[in-house]
Formats: structure tokens, C-alpha cells, sequence
């Protein structure tokens, strides 16, 4: 049942996400073959002008890529559980979790491919013949200095794609838990996902800010003013805020899940 | 055997007002039972709950002696009083969904009346009327070899013509191990296809009766005996 909730999750979101993302590169195509032009070095006043207009069309449709991306998200969610859909989603034979399930993984790979995408369509309009070499010097000169700490690169891309794999379910699932909070409201459902939000995200903040102080991040902060970066340090502090995240995570998970499965609210 | 719908004292409660107090009742399977009441009487809530889309405040329902869940699911073909299908989808697509999700879901048959109904199956449901969207949740709920199905105000929206094509269809659609449990205010469109009766007032049950003994004791139509039961 899970591969049947993501295969149709996956046609209602791409219908909408698809042709967004499919803009994107299509602006990068057409900014690559204007930069191969010459357009951005050109004297000629016209054309700078518009290679101006559009490199800042382009960083605005990548910003709003991401936005679209996470709005168009949380309106499909919204609309497919807690609006007159949801009488149709919610009396499908399938589990809640099942559901759920489907709906965040689904979500997770469309974060993750709006990531790519963007890294994609800049490295695109940005690589030249000589990108690869200066790409190589800068990568020696990093893992360079790291070395003298006793860090090694694949180390700290590992520690990056796990925080952004956690960020991203965080981040769903914050939204998936307060949409699910408003909708227990009778009357006010938009504005108490909303308020919902806003509480949750104070309180992960106070939490987490809580939590980092029992470990050694303060010392952390410290020994790198004092004596330098400390790689013990460094593990410790990296594990204490991947497990906070976790647990806000799991959090937001377990209270969706509750409220879909035992307090649904359908007008 | 079980029977196929049953409530023991169930309340509902939202907030201080309570939509239902204390319902008992069973259907069982073979008959065609009308739920009939005045607006807020309790009936939405009572179907809503039998779906699994609230849960009762005290008491239970049951499903075929169960508690509603998946398993109740895929023996409930449930047509709420709402559109409840994504409008950028065409009647195609709608169908391959039932078809994936449910079963005892026959397309076959899906196809077949909304052909009766002149209906393209390729039309989006946004550009459809609301009585034809109507139609559209009747031939999916009715094309479903469920045990029960629940019909919460199924012929409210449609023009008479196709209300009598739609009754017909429920009535040749299902089998006599089926029950159908219909709410409605129209009583006097549905009174003949009824079996039994349940009024309900005020989220408690006034009445439940056949209609043969509603005929014979009352010596009328049960449209009639609504009107002075429920007299404003």
C-alpha cells in the first residue's frame, strides 16, 4: 500500500512541481548559451543591461523554486488530509501510517531534489574549462587544513548530507504536525497551524538551546577563540545536535501521527 | 452472525454540545435503511463515525463486530455529503484510483454507467457541474461490492430523472448480503426502495421501524409521519 500512496502522491505533486523545476533549467540553459555569447563581458549597454535583468530573474527563481516547492508541499498535505479530500484519503483501506509514510517520503524527495537541482543549475552556468582545476586546488587546500585538525573532507561531507537528510524530514514534519494541531481547532484551523508554527519552533529552539548547554558546545565555542579547534570537541558537539534534531523529529512524527490516527477533526 | 453496522449507547460530544446521546442500533445485512432527521439531528456525525473519520466521545461502533479501522474500510463504500475528489483529476484517473486502493471495486461496471449517464470519462472534474460531479461519487461508491454502503445525502444535488436512474442502480447493484444505509431529507423520492426506518432527533433515536409496520400501524407513508413527528 505504500508504493500505491507515494505512486499517487508522486503524480498529484509532479503535476504542479515538474513543470517549476523544468523552468529552472530551462532558464540555465538559455543563461549558458548567453554567457557563452559573451552577453555579460559585452560593451554594449542593451545587452548588459538585460544580462543584468536576467541574472537576477535567475537568483529569484531559485529562491522561489525552494519556495514553491515547500508551499505547494504543505498546500497538498493540507488539502489532500484536512479539507473534503481528506474524506476520501481517510477512508482509503490503509493505515494511517501508511499514509503518512507515503505523504513524507514522497516530500523528502522532492526537498532533495530541488537541492540538486539548484546546486545542478548553478555549477551548470558556472563551469568553465577552467572550473575543474580550480575546483581540485580548492578541494587540496580545504582538506589541507582540516588535515592539521584532523578532519578528513569525506568526514565533513558526511556530517553535511546527514544534517541536510535530517534537516529536511524536520523541517516536513514540522509542518505535517502543525497543520495537524490547527485542524483540532473547530474554528480557527489556518490560524492555529500557524500559531502552532510559531510555538513549535520557539519551543525546539529553547529545548535545543537547553540541550547544547549540558554538552561541551560552550567549551567548544570557547577552545576555538583559546587554543583552537578541538576534534573531540567537534564529535561531541556534532552528536548532540544531530541527536536533538533527531528527537524534535521523531517528535513532530509521533504528534501527526496521534492526531491523524485518533483525534481527526473533518468538518 | 454479526450484524453488519451496530452501536452501543454512543455519544458524540463536541465541546459542551452533545450531537449524540446514547444511540443503540443494528443493521443487518439485506435491507435498505433510511436515516432520517432534521438538520442537526446527528446523522452526518453518526456516518462520520461509522468511517472512521471521528471517534465517539463514549460508547462504540461497530463494523461487522469490529471497531472501524482498515479493515472496516474495505468493507464501507462511503459516499460523504461533500465532493471529495481532487478536481484536476478526470474521471479516468479516478478510476484507476479505485481500482488501486479498493478490492471489490469492478471498473467494468464503473464504465458502463457512466455511459448510462452520458458522462465522458475523460472530462476533469473541474469542469463538470456539481450535480455531475455528484453522479460521479454515486458510480464509484455504488460500483464497489462492499457489505455496506453508506449514502449520506446521495440524491440531494441531482435532477429527478437521474435520481431515478441512481435508485435503480442501487438497488440492481447490490447483492442481498449487502445492507445500505442512506441519510436524506428527500423521503418521499426514496420511500419506496426503504426497507426500515431509523428517525433521529436531537442525537437520540425517536424511531425505528420497517416501513411495512410504519403502513400498517400508522396506516401511512413514512414521508407523512416525518412531517408530524418532526413538526416545527
Amino acid at each position: 500500500m505504500l508504493r500505491k500512496i507515494m505512486k499517487y502522491e508522486w503524480t498529484a505533486t509532479a503535476r504542479v512541481l515538474l513543470p517549476v523545476y523544468a523552468i529552472l533549467m530551462l532558464i540555465t540553459l538559455i543563461g549558458r548559451i548567453e554567457s557563452a555569447a559573451g552577453v555579460f563581458h559585452s560593451k554594449d549597454k542593451l545587452a548588459s543591461i538585460l544580462s543584468q535583468i536576467s541574472f537576477s530573474v535567475y537568483v529569484l527563481l531559485i529562491m522561489a523554486a525552494g519556495f514553491i516547492t515547500l508551499i505547494y508541499l504543505l498546500i497538498r498535505f493540507y488539502k489532500s488530509m484536512f479539507t473534503d479530500e481528506g474524506y476520501l484519503t481517510f477512508t482509503l483501506p490503509v493505515k494511517p501510517a501508511t499514509l503518512l509514510n507515503g505523504k513524507v517520503l514522497v516530500a523528502f524527495c522532492w526537498m532533495i531534489l530541488d537541492m540538486v537541482l539548484v546546486c545542478l543549475s548553478i555549477f551548470i552556468l558556472a563551469v568553465s574549462p577552467k572550473t575543474f582545476a580550480e575546483l581540485q586546488k580548492g578541494m587540496l587546500e580545504i582538506s589541507g587544513e582540516l588535515a592539521k585538525v584532523g578532519l578528513s573532507i569525506s568526514e565533513l561531507v558526511i556530517w553535511v548530507v546527514i544534517f541536510v537528510i535530517v534537516g529536511a524530514f524536520s523541517c516536513i514534519l514540522a509542518i505535517t504536525a502543525s497543520l495537524s494541531l490547527g485542524q483540532l481547532s473547530n474554528k480557527h484551523k489556518i490560524a492555529m497551524s500557524v500559531v502552532s508554527y510559531i510555538g513549535m519552533s520557539i519551543l525546539t529552539q529553547v529545548v535545543s538551546t537547553y540541550i547544547l548547554s549540558m554538552s561541551s558546545f560552550n567549551s567548544f565555542l570557547e577552545n576555538i577563540e583559546k587554543t583552537g579547534f578541538s576534534l573531540p570537541a567537534f564529535h561531541q558537539f556534532m552528536y548532540f545536535s544531530l541527536f536533538v534534531s533527531i528527537l524534535f523529529t521523531v517528535m513532530y512524527y509521533l504528534i501527526t501521527y496521534f492526531i491523524i490516527s485518533k483525534k481527526l477533526n473533518l468538518e | 452472525m454479526n450484524p453488519i453496522l451496530e452501536c452501543r449507547d454512543l455519544h458524540k460530544r463536541y465541546g459542551l454540545k452533545e450531537a449524540l446521546c446514547g444511540i443503540n442500533l443494528q443493521i443487518e445485512a439485506g435491507h435498505i435503511t433510511g436515516l432520517l432527521g432534521p438538520n442537526g439531528s446527528g446523522k452526518t456525525t453518526l456516518i462520520k463515525m461509522a468511517n472512521n473519520l471521528l471517534t465517539p466521545s463514549s460508547g462504540e461502533i461497530l463494523i461487522n463486530g469490529k471497531k472501524p479501522g482498515t479493515e472496516s474500510k474495505q468493507i464501507v463504500s462511503y459516499l460523504p455529503e461533500r465532493t471529495y475528489l481532487a478536481s484536476w483529476m478526470k474521471v479516468h484517473d479516478i478510476i484507476r484510483y479505485f481500482t488501486d486502493f479498493y478490492k471489490d471495486f469492478d471498473p467494468t461496471c464503473a464504465y458502463e454507467m457512466l455511459r448510462n449517464l452520458q458522462i465522458d470519462p475523460d472530462d476533469k472534474l473541474k469542469t463538470m457541474s456539481k450535480g455531475t460531479r455528484e453522479k460521479v461519487q454515486l458510480i464509484l461508491v455504488m460500483s464497489r461490492h462492499a457489505m455496506l454502503y453508506i449514502l449520506d445525502e446521495p440524491i440531494a444535488g441531482v435532477d429527478p430523472a437521474a435520481r431515478d436512474y441512481i435508485l435503480k442502480t442501487i438497488l440492481s447493484n447490490y447483492n442481498e448480503n449487502a445492507a445500505i444505509l442512506i441519510s436524506t431529507h428527500l423521503i418521499s423520492d426514496i420511500e419506496s426502495i426503504l426497507d426500515h426506518v431509523i428517525f433521529l432527533q436531537n442525537g437520540t433515536v425517536k424511531l425505528q421501524a420497517t416501513v411495512d409496520e410504519i403502513r400498517e400501524n400508522e396506516g401511512r407513508s413514512v414521508d407523512s409521519l416525518f412531517r408530524e413527528v418532526f413538526r416545527c
